[in-house]
């Protein structure tokens, strides 16, 4: 099948990394070429058309003299960093590869459980094809510092692609914070497919949050695969501050006995965005957990789509599930498209969802104002009241008050305004 | 709690209580689907060549289609060619009861709807389908001193053909979908309801639908015209009779609901389920639509599904007017091997358009029983309201409940909201109930009928007590 968006060509100009699998490589970007890119008629992409993404065609990454300056980007970076510009590992803005509580290599991989690893899918396959850096992230020992993993793509003339693919172990019992950061210089096309394989052992926790910085041109695919192993617990947050096309695919599977997971999502779409939430999790065993809540913020011409598929196996009992969506529509022009979805095969569980889309609440509205505000900062703080919703569920307080920030900036809301009131009404 | 088990084996493995076939000489066509079928099907009926145009477009649109597969069931490929497409009592034009077939009457009387009772008793008016042509109307008189008309579709085509011109496939066309396309080129019979401006319909209007003849695909057509400011309450009731082979039920209802209309119309489905194996039972594919034309209309679907061993069923509603509603309440129950992929459409296109959807699927034995819910809100639907809760009971690890609700807005008036749960009945509850001397039978079922309440009390009274009992006997004793 012809796909003009990566060419041939382009295939053949790629090399296997070190240590990876050559004729798994191969096979994968035979495969991928005998892939249909997904069309509305697949049920998984109803809601996001990749017809003009089909059109563009992606050339190589050449390099660029681009420097990232890691100051310009406002968060409370650690000792425990690792950049990568354009697909690139740049060591001299990481910390070193190995410390007491992970290893981190670059390849070779070792053997991964064929269990842990993600389904196929058209851009898994394309991922696997033209993988341009892998992470296997080997996490030994507690930290309390959280790990940061920044990809930043650089500007170019030319619509580029980039391709990463990691692989996050955590060692039984361990307790870890990860913070992985996307973003750009919001000036040229690119796509970029990320896929992450989590795998938590035993009793093993980890606190990982996503952001997405604004991408007002890039095409960013997120794939996300967890898979839990007894009473393990992940806590998973996506901050996705919009992009041309940005999906966020997170999997999770609830393998072991008593394994728990929180999903959090906050997604703020401006402008033109397009931001699409695909969420999955497995219950396969029993006395599983999962709480699950992804609130949209859409405004202008935007569109959030929320896909929430609870999947509760026979075996799986005593499991409880609760599935969240909440949308705040702020023009007549956004779009909002939300499936919470549950499929459920034992009668010994707790499963609840809910979904709502709407405007500001007008007697929230009515009543602010009655006690003072005008309508503009009574709007405000009903909007950042709902996004903080999200954020208060975030561990780390340094973090939460960059993205607060980052928050704030994006929805051109008020900051001494809101820190007032907000601070009034909550004292 | 052995006894009690025991109970509720005998209470789930109870046999189908409608489950007989009566023998009446049928006229019937052999199986095979072409454009010749079609022909005949409408020379039979006398058709004028409008609807035969239709039939022929219906056809030709269908042969392109596909089956869809997007719904959560599972079953043995239909072969649309073994069906036969037209089968009649051969009886016909009878001008009163007296001359309606004994066996038919006896038929109804197993299942407990004489005839005539009804007529004095209940004041429904009844037209019976018995197959595919209906052999009973009754009330007609007082009707239609009201200028309401109620007949058969067959009656309405000679009759009224201009009605039906205007109206049939306005709100379901044949290109809808595959089971729509199908059921508007072979469609043999149903019913017509035309209801004038400003008439309240002083009964309710009730058929009962029978599938009889062996392997006789049954394919329905109802159309309910309410005009300006008119109101009509319209029940549907189905027993089949018990068989091995599949039988294909694929029907088409269109309502359409004109200004300050309003229209209800009710369902108790009780077609043959299959045995415990899953063996047999009624393919019930229907496409279900109303539209409120009108500002202020109003249609209000209410469903109790029992029966049937595949359901596909989607009661809608297109919101078309200003300040129009649009209401769907459900009962699925499916138990044993049934399969039930059942929901409803909201699409709010008017401005404060209003809709409400209560969807209760209760699930037993290795039943999957899966609600699918669609909520639309185009861009210049100001202010839509929606509110929707899906609730289901599992009852057994061997059962499945599904919920997929798709919400799709354009409009930042809109306010919607939808809520779903899905859970066993708690040892607590029964435990309490027990404490009180109630004993597991009647706590389960005290305990569905609550879980139920909200939709039961929603159906007209004749209805709610056939609708209880049917509950009763599929579901009362299924607790694991």
């Amino acid at each position: 099948m012809n796909q003009p968006m990566i060419s041939e060509a382009l295939f053949a100009e790629k090399t296997a990394l070190p240590g990876w699998n050559e004729t798994e490589r191969l096979k994968a970007w035979e495969m991928w070429q005998k892939m249909a890119i997904p069309s509305s008629r697949d049920e998984a992409w109803k809601y996001t058309s990749l017809s003009r993404l089909e059109k563009i065609s992606f050339a190589k990454a050449c390099p660029t003299d681009f420097e990232l300056n890691l100051k310009s980007i406002p968060l409370p970076f650690s000792k425990n960093r690792f950049c990568f510009v354009d697909g690139e590992f740049k060591a001299h803005l990481s910390t070193p590869l190995t410390s007491d509580t992970y290893l981190l290599s670059r390849g070779p991989w070792p053997q991964i459980n064929k269990e842990t690893q993600m389904p196929f899918s058209y851009f898994e396959r394309l991922n696997a094809a033209l993988v341009d850096e892998g992470l296997y992230l080997d996490i030994t020992a507690d930290s309390v510092d959280p790990i940061y993993l920044i990809f930043w793509y650089g500007d170019r003339d030319t619509p580029t692609s980039h391709h990463l693919r990691h692989h996050i172990k955590v060692h039984p019992g361990v307790k870890s914070h990860l913070v992985i950061v996307d973003g750009d210089n919001n000036h040229s096309t690119h796509l970029a497919t990320q896929m992450i394989e989590i795998e938590l052992a035993e009793g093993a926790s980890l606190y990982c949050t996503h952001i997405k910085k604004p991408a007002n041109t890039g095409h960013h695919i997120l794939h996300t695969y967890a898979h839990l192993a007894e009473n393990s617990q992940l806590k998973h947050f996506n901050f996705d501050f919009g992009a041309k096309l940005s999906r966020n695919e997170i999997t999770v599977c609830l393998k072991g006995d008593a394994s728990q997971c929180q999903l959090n999502g906050l997604a703020i779409a401006r402008g033109l965005d397009h931001i699409d939430n695909q969420t999955r999790i497995n219950h396969l065993a029993p006395k599983t957990h999962s709480l699950e809540q992804y609130r949209g913020i859409i405004d202008d011409k935007a569109c959030h789509v929320f896909h929430g598929h609870v999947f509760v196996d026979a075996n799986a009992s005593d499991s409880i599930a609760n599935q969240h969506n909440k949308n705040i529509l702020l023009t007549a022009t956004g779009q909002a498209y939300t499936e919470p979805q549950l499929e459920i095969y034992n009668q010994n569980v707790q499963c609840v969802h809910g979904a709502t889309v709407g405007d500001l609440d007008e007697n929230a509205l009515f009543y602010l104002q009655s006690r003072g505000l005008d309508e503009k900062q009574a709007r405000q703080l009903l909007i950042f009241g709902f996004a903080r919703s999200i954020l208060d569920t975030l561990d780390n307080p340094s973090l939460q008050t960059e993205l607060e920030r980052w928050i704030k900036t994006h929805l051109a809301l008020d900051n001494t305004l809101i820190s007032d009131l907000y601070r009034d009404t909550s004292s | 709690m052995a006894k009690s088990n025991q109970t509720l084996e005998t209470l789930l493995e109870q046999q189908y209580e409608h489950g007989f076939v009566t023998d009446i000489e049928s006229d019937t066509l052999p199986p095979g689907l072409n454009e010749d079928t079609i022909r005949t099907i409408s020379a039979k009926k006398n058709e004028p060549s409008f609807m035969l145009d239709w039939r022929l477009k219906a056809y030709e649109y269908w042969r392109h289609l596909s089956e869809p597969h997007w719904a959560h069931l599972k079953y043995t490929p239909i072969d649309y060619q073994s069906l036969s497409y037209y089968s009649a009592p051969k009886k016909q034009n009878l001008k009163d009861l007296s001359e309606v077939d004994p066996k038919l009457i006896e038929t109804y009387n197993k299942l407990g709807i004489p005839l005539k009772e009804q007529e004095w008793l209940a004041g429904v008016a009844v037209d019976a389908v018995f197959d595919s042509v209906s052999v009973a109307t009754t009330f007609k008189d007082k009707l239609s001193e009201l200028g309401i008309i109620f007949c058969s579709f067959s009656d309405a085509v000679q009759q009224h053909p201009e009605l039906v011109q205007q109206y049939l496939g306005s709100v379901v066309p044949y290109t809808d979908n595959f089971f729509a396309a199908l059921n508007a080129a072979v469609f043999s019979d149903g019913s017509f309801v035309y209801v004038p401006p400003g008439v309240r319909c002083p009964m309710e209007l009730s058929t009962y639908f029978r599938i009889n003849a062996r392997s006789t695909g049954q394919f329905e057509r109802t159309l309910i015209i309410a005009d300006k400011g008119a109101y009509v309450s319209y029940l549907e009731g189905c027993t089949a009779p018990q068989r091995d082979e599949n039988q294909l039920h694929a029907a088409v209802v269109e309502l359409v609901a004109l200004e300050k209309a309003q229209i209800k119309y009710s369902t108790v489905q009780n077609w043959y389920p299959g045995d415990e194996n899953g063996v047999g039972g009624i393919y019930n594919f229907v496409t279900k639509r109303g539209e409120c034309r009108g500002p202020h209309a109003k249609i209000s679907w209410t469903q109790v599904e029992t029966g049937s061993a595949i359901t596909w069923k989607y009661p809608s509603v297109i919101l078309k007017g200003d300040y129009s509603i649009g209401e769907f309440y459900s009962v699925a129950l499916t138990n044993h091997h049934q399969q039930a992929d059942t929901g409803t459409k909201m699409v709010h296109i008017g401005k404060h358009t209003k809709s409400t959807v209560i969807a209760k699927g209760i699930s037993a034995g290795f039943a999957q029983n899966t609600y699918r819910g669609l909520v639309k809100v185009v861009a210049q639907a100001e202010d839509a309201r929606n509110y929707t809760q899906c609730d289901s009971l599992l009852m057994g690890n061997h059962c499945g409940a599904h919920t997929f609700p798709y919400i799709e807005i354009k409009n930042n008036h809109a306010r919607i909201e939808h809520e779903a749960s899905t859970s066993k009945i708690s040892e607590d509850q029964l435990f309490y109930l027990a404490q009180r001397g109630i004993d597991t039978e009647n706590a389960v079922s005290m305990i569905v009928n609550g879980f139920c309440k909200e939709v039961m009390k929603t159906l007209p009274m004749e209805f709610a007590v056939e609708a209880r009992k049917l509950l009763g006997l599929s579901l009362e004793g299924a607790i694991g």
